[in-house]
């Protein structure tokens, strides 16, 4: 009797495991990720002109036509506003301003044997990118690679305007070519 | 006189031992079995066709499929991907399919804030799983949790679910720029009971 009843302990041992093997959920699912980046990146057209006072832009080149007053040959106010219409950056970037020699310094290398002429002609940038405004650029108080910065704060896009100008003078200028190179920039922080 | 009972047992033994004596016997075992409602995935799924999309890892319970580029280098704009999968599966039972997105659709993992302008900040995609004579689509709206439309498979099925993942124009507007960051969502595939 005892020995039956192991025997059919042992059987529903087996059944149990088979009927456990066989037993499945009524349901199932299977997961896809789906990952992908978005690399951060910036797009600036060209500029249009707008405004302009005694300047003139072409070519990504700004020419004060008219740099001097005759009379006194000191610095005439001159000035040009640039339009970079749809600037974006899908990120947050920095915008910056930058003066390659500090101001446009002459290129002829005219001797000032007196030191009463002013051998760099001194401007200032204005510049805002949707209502986002950066500090002025003054290279007055600037030297060769000095800028301005700031950061968007988030994604933009909107038009960046560049105004650019030179204020009346006092002292005369000597004579000569000046020039500088202004960066314009937005991107990773300077 | 012998008791009844030691008599039967005697009976028992005489007959048994003929049995034995004989060379041959005679048992029936039962056999019982019983099925259960069951579906299951059997196998990782493979990638049938791909465009701007990878199967970056493959497992039954879990795969990733990786965007390869997601914008535009030039424009920061959506680039179209497709991607078709195919895993096998079975289910014993009347059951239904579904496709369920987690997020409604890829969904940053950073916060994105812009300043001005529209920028894409949640990419939609179309999903389609096609299940033997049935197939059911989920064009992701936003919403999480979001579910396609269940059919029923009136039988058992065994064999190949074929899904297609594709990212274009249909549910994003392309001429936006993408806001930078990584993108994720999860799409379940889900076969049996209605949930």
């Amino acid at each position: 009797m005892q020995k039956s009843y192991k025997t059919a302990g042992a059987v529903f041992a087996v059944a149990a495991m088979i009927s456990g093997n066989l037993q499945a959920a009524d349901s199932a699912s299977t997961d896809i990720k789906l990952k992908g980046h978005a690399k951060p990146g910036c797009l600036m057209p060209g500029p249009t002109v707008g405004s302009a006072n005694n300047a003139a832009f072409a070519n990504n080149t700004l020419t004060f036509e008219n740099l001097l007053d005759e009379a006194s040959s000191t610095v005439k106010a001159s000035s040009v506003a640039l339009t970079f219409p749809g600037v974006m950056c899908n990120y947050n970037a920095t915008v910056s301003l930058s003066t390659t020699n500090g101001g446009m310094t002459s290129t002829s290398g005219t001797t000032d044997i007196s030191g009463n002429f002013l051998q760099r002609v001194d401007y200032v940038v204005r510049a805002s990118w949707g209502g986002l405004n950066l500090p002025e650029l003054k290279t007055v108080s600037m030297s060769a690679g000095g800028h301005v910065s700031r950061e968007a704060g988030g994604a933009n896009r909107a038009d960046l305007v560049v105004n650019i100008l030179t204020e009346d003078g006092s002292t005369p200028v000597i004579e000569g070519q000046f020039e500088d190179t202004l960066v314009v920039k937005i991107g990773a922080a300077y | 006189m012998l008791p009844r009972s030691v008599f039967f047992a005697i009976c028992q033994t005489i007959l048994a031992s003929v049995t034995y004596a004989a060379g041959s016997g005679e048992t029936h075992i039962g056999i019982k079995a019983r099925t259960y409602p069951g579906c299951s995935f059997s196998s990782a799924s493979t990638a049938l066709a791909s465009q701007n999309m990878t199967l970056a890892s493959s497992g039954i319970a879990s795969s990733t499929v990786a965007i390869t580029e997601m914008v535009d280098d030039a424009t920061a704009t959506l680039k179209a991907a497709s991607i078709q999968l195919s895993l096998r599966a079975s289910c014993n039972i009347p059951h239904r399919i579904t496709l369920i997105s987690a997020q409604g659709g890829l969904e940053s993992d950073s916060e994105n804030t812009s300043l001005n302008g529209a920028f894409l900040g949640k990419v939609g995609y179309q999903a389609t799983a096609q299940w033997g004579s049935q197939g059911t689509t989920l064009i992701t709206n936003g919403t999480p949790g979001q579910r396609s439309d269940a059919p029923a498979i009136v039988g058992p099925r065994a064999g190949d679910v074929n899904i297609e993942i594709k990212i274009d124009g249909t549910n994003n507007d392309t001429t936006l720029p993408v806001l930078a960051g990584s993108y994720s969502d999860t799409l379940t595939v889900h076969i049996g009971a209605p949930l």
